[in-house]
């Protein structure tokens, strides 16, 4: 009988266009998109569009202008004459931030003292990541391309502060420091003869596996719990369509009961769940190189107990409801909050302690902590375990709750 | 009210004593009836007089604070298990995207029915509504006539004992409702107890062996067609009398006193000890009052008329 249920799901699912492209084409589209604009994308690779002013007109502001405007994740969009005219092209969008090159700041060759800074970044509180990119490149650019005026800053610093240095030794800091300055048409390639500053910090990769996997892997995680349950709900919320039409009315003369019709549900919404999972790791596995197969034990563990949960917690918010058009509304919203409290829509890590914490609650941090020990290189199955259990426990129990709440439709 | 139960066997439905309080409201109170094998028993009454709350209590849905039902001789969740109660809604208790075959492939699982004999019941039920060449056609392509012999079959797949329709033909031309009653009809020689709740009483009263009217959760009258309307018109006739004009509300309050009842603009009933003298006595009185009477006639009862004396409400209009 609950077989029965099943194939009726399954025929009005098939029979559903809508219904397909939602719940198996548009959570492959949400993880592409997520994966190459999370997974694929760093400091380094994105390009900025940057308004520059300088205020200053000397050689050294020159030179750090035309320094910025060789990099090629930075596009120069434009060059203005004041900070106002900069500032007014960044709170209008037409660049992402600004550089600003101050008339009346120290000079860039003075690394202390009073006055404002010699380098101004503009930013937009709408893309601060972009104010803050530019931050680094501009630091990493003064002391990389014009290695002479930061250490004529150094020499000052020096002798202001540590040993008083004689007319003959400036005098040949001067012109040593002159003879690094790179001549014109050097800009494009960085200054790596050893006459420059070697950096103090490096950057490597903490893991041998492929650039980006795991933050793949997290958004393959992350987007099959949120799509995973969203095409729960109206599997979920038919159960309200067969009361209202009589269909209920119609099997409780039987041998069937509630129970029946709760637990084909859950087997559908189970099964509907596996399948809309599998798409999205096969995508992930194929296109983006995460390493199924290699954890294919654990993989299917926790597939398995985020396809239960997402069938058990549909169905009691479903259950819950007092119609079909309710069930749906509430469901829905419902989705929407756990999924962005839980890291489906922006990397928990991103978050501050205490959403990190409050998404403990939903089913989404505990999916994605799963598929996160699951398929990291070399990590212990153990470490699925607890959040599995969790999931298990959340799907069980909400299987069990929806059915003896269902049971009050049976008899008045 | 019916035929007894042949031999010892039991009868498909045998309702006793039967109330159930909901808040405030007694939907039904000290209810009994029986339907018999191969009799189509009619529950007829005014919105609200507990038709439904009576179908409900024997289908299980609904507890009975008092009283008894029994279905074969066993408890509704006896009957249920063994498959002897079928329903068909008022609603199209069907899925729209599935095909005829589909739905009742997964209605008669549903119902407890083999899977192998569940394809050659398909089969015979789709011929007898005449509906097999259609039986791959979905739903939501089928007329509402061709819908509701759908919704039919699909409470009959498990080959009910007692069968309960809650108006079987809403919402259908009158050619396809003639066709479900024929079906219905049809259905006596299986030996099946059937209970249909309907308004439409002029259909019931061709259809149905027995009536059950019911008001205010009460049963007011039963038996066969032909004896409640017995009991409405003890004479057997009814005096219709047909107004020259529209009346008023004065007029219709005057008429009303008069034990006269509306079945229509200008067109008046009286019930019982009603005579063409009768009539001659109140027309004077209704001249006075600026009532004319265009046409007065003795007419033969009808189970409409004997709703609306019984219940003093008029059900599905009357002619």
């Amino acid at each position: 009988m609950r077989a029965a249920v099943v194939r009726v799901l399954l025929l009005q699912l098939w029979r559903d266009r809508g219904a397909l492209v939602t719940g198996f084409v548009l959570p492959v589209v949400v993880f592409v998109v997520f994966a190459a604009i999370f997974g694929g994308a760093s400091g380094n690779t994105l390009l900025l569009r940057v308004v520059v002013a300088d205020e200053l007109h000397t050689a050294e502001s020159r030179r750090l202008v035309d320094a910025l405007s060789t990099l090629k994740t930075i596009t120069v969009t434009a060059q203005v004459s004041t900070r106002a005219a900069a500032e007014q092209l960044v709170a209008e969008g037409a660049a992402d931030a600004g550089l600003v090159l101050p008339a009346g700041a120290r000079p860039l060759t003075q690394l202390a003292g009073d006055g404002e800074p010699p380098m101004l970044v503009l930013t937009h509180p709408a893309r601060s990541v972009a104010g803050s990119l530019l931050v680094g490149h501009v630091e990493r650019l003064y002391y990389e391309r014009l290695p002479d005026v930061a250490l004529r800053g150094a020499v000052s610093l020096v002798d202001a502060l540590v040993v008083s240095l004689t007319d003959e030794q400036k005098a040949d800091a001067d012109r040593q420091l002159a003879a690094m300055a790179p001549q014109p048409g050097e800009l494009a390639d960085a200054p790596d003869d050893g006459t420059t500053m070697a950096p103090m910090v490096a950057q490597a990769p903490a893991t041998t596996r492929g650039a980006s996997i795991d933050e793949v892997a997290y958004y393959a995680g992350s987007v099959a719990i949120l799509f995973v349950l969203l095409a729960a709900v109206h599997g979920a919320a038919s159960l309200h369509d067969d009361v209202a039409s009589g269909v209920v009315d119609r099997v409780l003369t039987g041998p069937a009961t509630l129970a029946t019709l709760v637990d084909g549900r859950a087997v559908f919404l189970a099964g509907q769940a596996l399948l809309q999972v599998l798409v999205i790791f096969a995508v992930a596995w194929l296109a983006y190189g995460v390493d199924v197969p290699a954890r294919l034990g654990p993989w299917l563990i926790v597939t398995g107990v985020v396809a239960i949960a997402s069938a058990g917690l549909m169905l009691l918010v479903s259950v819950l409801c007092r119609s079909a058009q309710q069930a749906v509304a509430v469901s829905n919203v419902a989705v929407l909050v756990v999924s962005a409290v839980g890291g489906s829509m922006v990397p928990r890590f991103l978050m501050p302690l205490w959403l990190q914490q409050l998404g403990w609650l939903t089913p989404n941090a505990w999916a994605i902590d799963a598929y996160g020990a699951a398929l990291r290189a070399g990590s212990a199955w153990s470490g699925t375990l607890r959040p599995s259990l969790v999931l298990l426990v959340i799907g069980i129990g909400g299987w069990l709750l929806a059915r003896q709440l269902a049971r009050r439709w049976e008899t008045r | 009210m019916s035929d007894a139960p042949a031999g010892k066997l039991p009868w498909p439905l045998e309702v006793t004593g039967v109330s159930r309080r909901i808040g405030a409201r007694q939907v039904l109170d000290d209810v009994s009836l029986t339907v018999g094998r191969g009799r189509i028993c009619a529950l007829v009454g005014p919105n609200g007089a507990g038709k439904t709350s009576l179908m409900r209590v024997v289908s299980g849905r609904l507890r009975a604070d008092r009283g008894q039902v029994r279905l074969l001789g066993q408890s509704i969740g006896e009957a249920r298990a063994q498959g002897a109660l079928g329903l068909v809604p008022q609603d199209l208790a069907l899925y729209t995207s599935l095909t005829i075959r589909e739905n009742l492939e997964v209605l008669g699982t549903l119902a407890g029915v083999d899977r192998r004999a569940l394809t050659d019941r398909i089969r015979e039920s789709l011929q007898w509504a005449g509906l097999a060449d259609r039986a791959d056609h979905r739903l939501s392509s089928l007329s509402g006539g061709m819908k509701r012999r759908v919704n039919l079959i699909a409470g009959l797949l498990h080959q009910p004992s007692l069968l309960l329709l809650d108006e079987p033909a809403v919402g259908v031309d009158a050619a396809s409702e003639g066709r479900l009653y024929a079906l219905l009809s049809s259905l006596r020689t299986s030996g099946m107890g059937i209970v249909l709740v309907t308004h439409h009483l002029d259909d019931a009263a061709a259809c149905c062996d027995d009536v059950v009217v019911m008001y205010e959760g009460r049963v007011v009258a039963s038996g066969a067609v032909s004896e409640v309307v017995a009991r409405a018109f003890p004479e057997g006739r009814e005096v219709v009398v047909l107004l020259a004009e529209t009346p008023d509300e004065r007029r219709v309050s005057m008429m009303q006193r008069h034990a006269f009842r509306q079945i229509g603009a200008r067109t008046w009933a009286r019930a019982g000890s009603a005579s063409l003298a009768d009539v001659d006595r109140l027309e004077a009185d209704w001249l006075a009052n600026g009532v004319v009477v265009a046409e007065t006639r003795v007419r033969q009862p009808s189970l409409p008329g004997a709703v609306a004396v019984l219940t003093g409400h008029t059900v599905g209009g009357e002619s």
